[in-house]
C-alpha cells in the first residue's frame, strides 16, 4: 500500500513538473518577438554610440550583417545592434511587436522596418519622426512618397515596394497558342481550356490566397479595384456597398465553385500557393515579386525557365490593379541617438543598399535610378519590365484605423468565400462595420 | 480584559505575517483584474489618443458583434466536446494501464509523450498531418479507399473545428488518463478481492467499486480540464488562426486579436471580462458537483 502511494506521489509530481515545462514553453511561443542576434551584439566601446535596429528577416539569418558591416566601417563612431524580426509572412506578429515596443515608451528600438500599411497608424500615434528634411524626395517614385506621407509629413524612408502580379506557365500558354490573359474572364477561359486538354487531375487553373489573413485583404483589394470599386473614399467614408464589390467577391467565389481554383486555396497564404505552382501543378498564380526568384531556382522549382510574369488581369472595361506592399524604414520619435539613427536609415535607403537588395532577393527598388544597373537588368529583367506595376500599386485604406478594418475584411470576405454568408449579406455587413469603425 | 488584549495582539501579529503574501496577491492578482475591468469602460487603444469613458458601451458593442457571438459558441462547443472525449478515452486508458500487463511501465511512460510536447509544436505537427495536398491523413485515407478526393480539413468550415478538437484530444487525453490512474490506485485491493469472492463480474466491479470511488478524482480532473479548455489559445492560434471564416475562433483568440492586432484595448478588456465571468460561473457549477461527489463518498 505504501509503495502505491509513493508511486502516485511520483506520478503527480511528474505531471506537475511537465505542466510547468509545457506551460512555460507554450506561453512564450506566441510572441514572435525579437532577440538580439548574437553576431551583431558585440559590446560597444566607451565612445561609440549604439543604435538599436529592428529589421525583418528577408532571406536568412544574416539578412543585415553585410549592410551593417559596411555602415559601421564608414561610421566608426556608430555601433548597430540588430534585433531580428520574423519574415514579412508573419506581419501580424511583427505589427504586434512594434506596437507593444513603441507604445510602452521603453525606447527599445531606434530604427525599424514596417509594412507600408502601418505608416498612418504609427504616424498618427506620434511614434515616428518626420523625415521630410532627410530625404531627397525627387529621387524616389512619387507614388511611394505619397503613400508614406501622413497629414502632410513624410513618416518613413522608402525601402522597397511590392505588388501582386500574375505568374503564368509560358510553356503551357505557348503549347495551346493562348495569349497572356488581360481580363479575368479570359483567364478563366484559358485555364479551363488548358485543364481540359492537359487531362492532368493535379493541374490547377488559378491560384490566389484565400486564407483568413492579411493577404486575403490584398487579393480582395486587387479584384475590387480592377472591377472599378473601392473600400473607403478620400473623405474616410465607406463606399464598399457597391455593385463592383459584389462583382469582385462573386468572381472570387466562382473560381472556387467552378473548379478553376482548388478549395484548399481557402487555407493558402503566400507560401503554400507558391509551392503548388513551382511544383508544376498550376497554370496561373497571383503572388508577390519574391516568387520570381523562387521559381527560377532549378533546385527547388520544377518550372524553372517556364514561368512568365505579367500585370494582373482586370474585369472587362476595368484597369489592372496591384496592391501595394513592401517594408519601409522608420525612425522612432523617442530614439536615443536620433542623428545616428537617421543616418543609418538614410544609408539603408541609399542607391547602393537598394541595389544590394534588388540583386540579393529581387526587391523592387523605390529609386528609379537603381534599375539602370546593367547587371540587375540581366538577372531580374522583370524588375525593369514591371516597374510600372510596382509603382502604380493601389494602397489599402489609408487610415490609422486600418488594422481594425483589415480584421473585419478578413473575417467577412472569408465567410463569403466559404459560403457561411451570402455575397450580398457580406457586403452589407462590411459596409456597416467599416462605417462604424471610421466614425 | 488582559486576555482579550493579548488575543488582539496575536491577531495583529498574524496579519503582520500575512501582509507580504497579501501584498503580492494584490499586486499580481487583484490589480490586473481591477485594471482590466476599468479599461473595459474606456475606448482605450494603444495609440496615444486620450481614451474616452464610454460606460458600458463596449459591452453593448459585444451584444452587437456577430463574430463575438460565434467565438462564444465555438468556445463552449470546443470545451464540451473535447473534454467529454478526453474523459471517456482517458478513463479507458486508465483502466487498461491499471491492469498488471507486461511492460506496463513503458506504456505508462510513452502515453505521456503527447502531453510532454509543447502545444505549439504539436499544433504545427497536426497542421502538416491535416494538410490537404501533402498531409498524412489524406494519404492514409486514400490508401484505405475511404476518400476519392482530398478534403481540406483545416480550410473547410464544417471540419476545421473537428480537426482542432482531435488535435486537442490527442494531446490532453494522457493528462486525464494519468490523473484517473492515480485515483484508481488509491482504491484498496481488498475491496476488489471481497467483491470477487462475492461473485461480482469485472463489469460490476468497475461500475460499483471503481467508478464511485473514483468520482472525486474524476470531478477534479474534469474541473481542471474544463477550465483549461475554456481558455484554449495556442493550439488554435497555430493550427487555424481562428479561420476559416472564424469557424474556429474562440474567446481567447478573438480577444487577443482585438487587443493586439487592431489595438482596441478597451474592447478587448470587455471581452476578457465576459470570459472571466463565464469561467467563474463554470467553476462554481463544477465545484458544486465536486462537493456533491465528495459528499456521496463520505455519506456512503
Amino acid at each position: 500500500m505504501k509503495g502505491t502511494k509513493k508511486r502516485i506521489a511520483g506520478w503527480l509530481a511528474a505531471i506537475a513538473f511537465i505542466s510547468t515545462v509545457v506551460g512555460g514553453c507554450g506561453s512564450g511561443s506566441g510572441s514572435g518577438g525579437a532577440s538580439p542576434s548574437s553576431s551583431a551584439s558585440k559590446p560597444a566601446d566607451g565612445e561609440k554610440v549604439t543604435i538599436r535596429f529592428a529589421g525583418i528577416k528577408t532571406f536568412g539569418e544574416d539578412s543585415w550583417t553585410e549592410l551593417v558591416k559596411q555602415f559601421e566601417a564608414r561610421n566608426p563612431g556608430i555601433h548597430v545592434e540588430v534585433h531580428q524580426l520574423p519574415p514579412p509572412s508573419k506581419s501580424t506578429e511583427i505589427h504586434q511587436y512594434l506596437v507593444t515596443a513603441l507604445s510602452s515608451g521603453q525606447n527599445d528600438i531606434d530604427v525599424f522596418t514596417g509594412d507600408v500599411v502601418w505608416v498612418p497608424e504609427f504616424a498618427s500615434a506620434g511614434w515616428t519622426e518626420a523625415m521630410d528634411d532627410y530625404v531627397e524626395k525627387d529621387q524616389y517614385y512619387p507614388g511611394v512618397i505619397e503613400a508614406l506621407t501622413y497629414q502632410g509629413k513624410l513618416a518613413a524612408i522608402p525601402w522597397y515596394v511590392d505588388g501582386g502580379m500574375l505568374y503564368y506557365r509560358k510553356d503551357l500558354l505557348e503549347k495551346y497558342g493562348r495569349p497572356v490573359p488581360k481580363t479575368w474572364e479570359e483567364l478563366v477561359e484559358t485555364a479551363k481550356l488548358i485543364k481540359e486538354k492537359e487531362q492532368n487531375p493535379k493541374l490547377e487553373g488559378f491560384l490566389w490566397q484565400g486564407k483568413q489573413a492579411e493577404v486575403l485583404v490584398c487579393d480582395f483589394v486587387e479584384f475590387l479595384t480592377s472591377a472599378g470599386g473601392a473600400i473607403v473614399d478620400e473623405n474616410e467614408k465607406s463606399v464598399i456597398n457597391s455593385p463592383e464589390t459584389i462583382k469582385a467577391l462573386s468572381f472570387m467565389k466562382s473560381t472556387l465553385d467552378n473548379g478553376i481554383s482548388p478549395k484548399s486555396l481557402l487555407s493558402y497564404d503566400e507560401e503554400p500557393s507558391r509551392t503548388v505552382f513551382t511544383d508544376g501543378n498550376a497554370i496561373f498564380l497571383r503572388n508577390w515579386s519574391y516568387v520570381w526568384d523562387a521559381s527560377q531556382d532549378p533546385a527547388n522549382s520544377k518550372v524553372a525557365g517556364k514561368v512568365g510574369v505579367a500585370p494582373l488581369p482586370s474585369f472587362e472595361g476595368g484597369k489592372s490593379a496591384s496592391t501595394m506592399g513592401g517594408y519601409q524604414f522608420m525612425v522612432a520619435k523617442n530614439a536615443k541617438n536620433k542623428e545616428a539613427a537617421i543616418k543609418f536609415a538614410q544609408f539603408l535607403s541609399s542607391r547602393e543598399s537598394q541595389l544590394y537588395y534588388a540583386k540579393k532577393v529581387a526587391f523592387s527598388p523605390t529609386r528609379p535610378a537603381v534599375l539602370e544597373d546593367e547587371e540587375l537588368r540581366k538577372e531580374s529583367p522583370f524588375l525593369t519590365e514591371l516597374a510600372d506595376v510596382f509603382n502604380g500599386t493601389v494602397a489599402r485604406p489609408v487610415t490609422p484605423k486600418y488594422p481594425q478594418i483589415s480584421l473585419k475584411l478578413q473575417a467577412t470576405v472569408s465567410a463569403a468565400l466559404t459560403g457561411s454568408l451570402s455575397v450580398e449579406k457580406a457586403v452589407e455587413m462590411l459596409d456597416r462595420d467599416i462605417q462604424a469603425i471610421l466614425n | 480584559m488582559k486576555r482579550s488584549r493579548r488575543h488582539r495582539g496575536a491577531v495583529l501579529t498574524g496579519y503582520l505575517f500575512l501582509a507580504p503574501s497579501l501584498a503580492i496577491l494584490t499586486a499580481i492578482g487583484f490589480y490586473p483584474v481591477v485594471r482590466t475591468l476599468l479599461l473595459s469602460l474606456y475606448d482605450a487603444t494603444f495609440l496615444n489618443a486620450p481614451s474616452r469613458f464610454v460606460g458600458l458601451g463596449n459591452y453593448a458593442k459585444l451584444l452587437d458583434d456577430v463574430w463575438f457571438h460565434l467565438a462564444y459558441r465555438n468556445t463552449w462547443l470546443f470545451t464540451a466536446v473535447s473534454v467529454a472525449l478526453e474523459t471517456a478515452i482517458g478513463l479507458s486508458f486508465a483502466v487498461l494501464l491499471d491492469k498488471r500487463l507486461p511492460g506496463r511501465k513503458w506504456v505508462r511512460a510513452s502515453v505521456l509523450i503527447p502531453w510532454a510536447i509543447p502545444t505549439v509544436v504539436s499544433a504545427s505537427m497536426w497542421q502538416w498531418l491535416f494538410n490537404a495536398d501533402f498531409g498524412f491523413i489524406n494519404y492514409a485515407l486514400e490508401r484505405l479507399h475511404l476518400i476519392s478526393s482530398y478534403p481540406n480539413w483545416l480550410g473547410d468550415r464544417a471540419s476545421a473545428m473537428w480537426a482542432v478538437i482531435i488535435a486537442d484530444v490527442w494531446k490532453t487525453t494522457p493528462f486525464m488518463a494519468l490523473i484517473l490512474l492515480a485515483g484508481m490506485q488509491t482504491i484498496s485491493e481488498d475491496i476488489y478481492e471481497a467483491a470477487a469472492i462475492d461473485g461480482a463480474t469485472s463489469l460490476q466491479r468497475f461500475r460499483l467499486i471503481t467508478l464511485p470511488l473514483l468520482l472525486p478524482t474524476l470531478v477534479t480532473a474534469l474541473l481542471l480540464r474544463t477550465l483549461d479548455a475554456f481558455r484554449v489559445f495556442d493550439l488554435i492560434y497555430v493550427l487555424t488562426g481562428g479561420g476559416p471564416a472564424n469557424a474556429t475562433e474562440v474567446l481567447s483568440s478573438y480577444a487577443y486579436k482585438t487587443t493586439f492586432s487592431s489595438a482596441q484595448v478597451g474592447y478587448g478588456a470587455a471581452m476578457a471580462a465576459v470570459m472571466a465571468v463565464s469561467v467563474l460561473i463554470l467553476a462554481r457549477v463544477l465545484q458544486y458537483v465536486q462537493r456533491r461527489a465528495y459528499g456521496r463518498i463520505e455519506g456512503g
